[in-house]
């Protein structure tokens, strides 16, 4: 129990290494993207190098992953700071959420299965 | 202080009784917790930065967390690998139609610029969504609402929606969720089948990061 929650901090503290450095390449060269997002391309491309996932890494990742929903909370909050903004277009804010994830879902399912089926694939 | 472990209790709490019932889309852990702290500064205005202030460390987790999404884009490669053209065709497809059709309303109403640019990530993952969406002119709290509220509505509606429109194959259903309903969608679809589950977290992960590298790059 202890020895699991150890690793999971462990590995929150190295995912947070790579924010950092990745933050500083950011910065040092003026790159056109967000620290997090240059953070996620190194470590994805240091564990295809090693071929398999770190356990602490792995642990961190999952930690983080499950407690997704409690680090949305705050943005949701601040929601009320722009309530004028929200409110001025309603109508386009439940077109944007229903209609276009429907199809968003419709294009992505069936053009695999079309295309997977043209491949061969199941 | 107070804030965050208010904020953190609250989400025990939910997170406890979306297990109980068995990972509910209706009972997401984000909803409860929301809910009570909306409803708590609409009544006192005045408290709304403080409790920003005090919940910035939740902000630095956030952007670490994206950083981890690295692990579930390398386990999941396996799963989508024997197809890998048609899943990234239907990826790029899926996105593309559904940034499109979600601005589409905006321009032809009208609506105010901030709030159609607050549109375009919809369909990725809030963290990535809040580090890009100031990037293009939009805001960052009303892109993570509509993130959230966007994911929802895939977990809730998108497998039944996939059955009405007989779709029975679980890595097609997974890549849908996984681009258009981004992290929320991939929990409901783990939630599923192991299959779907790798396939919407591949989806998931490649949709949020090719939207957050070409966003700021197409936007006008």
């Amino acid at each position: 129990m202890i020895g699991n929650v150890a690793r999971s901090l462990l590995g929150v503290l190295i995912l947070m290494a790579f924010l950092y450095g990745a933050a500083f390449l950011v910065r040092a060269f003026a790159l056109p993207f967000p620290a997090p997002i240059l953070g996620l391309l190194m470590l994805t491309a240091l564990l295809l190098l090693m071929r398999r996932v770190p356990a602490g890494i792995a642990a961190g990742s999952d930690t983080l992953i499950r407690i997704f929903p409690l680090l949305f909370i705050p943005p949701i909050v601040a929601l009320l700071g722009v309530k004028a903004l929200v409110l001025s277009a309603p109508l386009v804010l439940l077109l944007a959420i229903s209609a276009s994830t429907l199809v968003g879902l419709l294009v992505t399912a069936f053009l695999y299965r079309l295309l997977a089926r043209g491949q061969g694939g199941s | 202080m107070i804030w965050p472990i208010v904020t953190v209790v609250l989400f025990l709490i939910a997170d406890r009784i979306y297990q109980r019932l068995g990972h509910r889309a209706y009972a997401h852990p984000i909803l409860l917790p929301s809910a009570v702290l909306l409803a708590w500064f609409s009544v006192h205005e005045a408290g709304l930065e403080a409790y920003l202030t005090a919940t910035d460390g939740l902000g630095v987790l956030l952007a670490a967390a994206v950083v981890g999404l690295a692990v579930p884009l390398f386990r999941s490669w396996g799963a989508v690998k024997a197809n890998k053209r048609a899943v990234l065709a239907a990826i790029a497809g899926g996105s593309i139609s559904g940034v499109m059709s979600a601005l589409l309303p905006a321009i032809l109403l009208d609506a105010p610029a901030a709030l159609t640019a607050s549109l375009g990530t919809k369909s990725i993952t809030t963290p990535l969504a809040v580090t890009v969406v100031e990037s293009i002119g939009g805001v960052a709290s009303i892109a993570a609402a509509v993130v959230v509220v966007t994911g929802l509505f895939a977990a809730l509606v998108g497998p039944w929606f996939m059955r009405a429109l007989g779709v029975d194959d679980d890595v097609a259903t997974g890549l849908a969720l996984g681009t258009a309903g981004h992290a929320i969608g991939t929990a409901e679809a783990v939630r599923l089948s192991d299959t779907m589950g790798a396939a919407a977290a591949f989806a998931m992960t490649v949709n949020g990061l090719a939207t957050a590298v070409l966003l700021p790059l197409v936007w006008p």
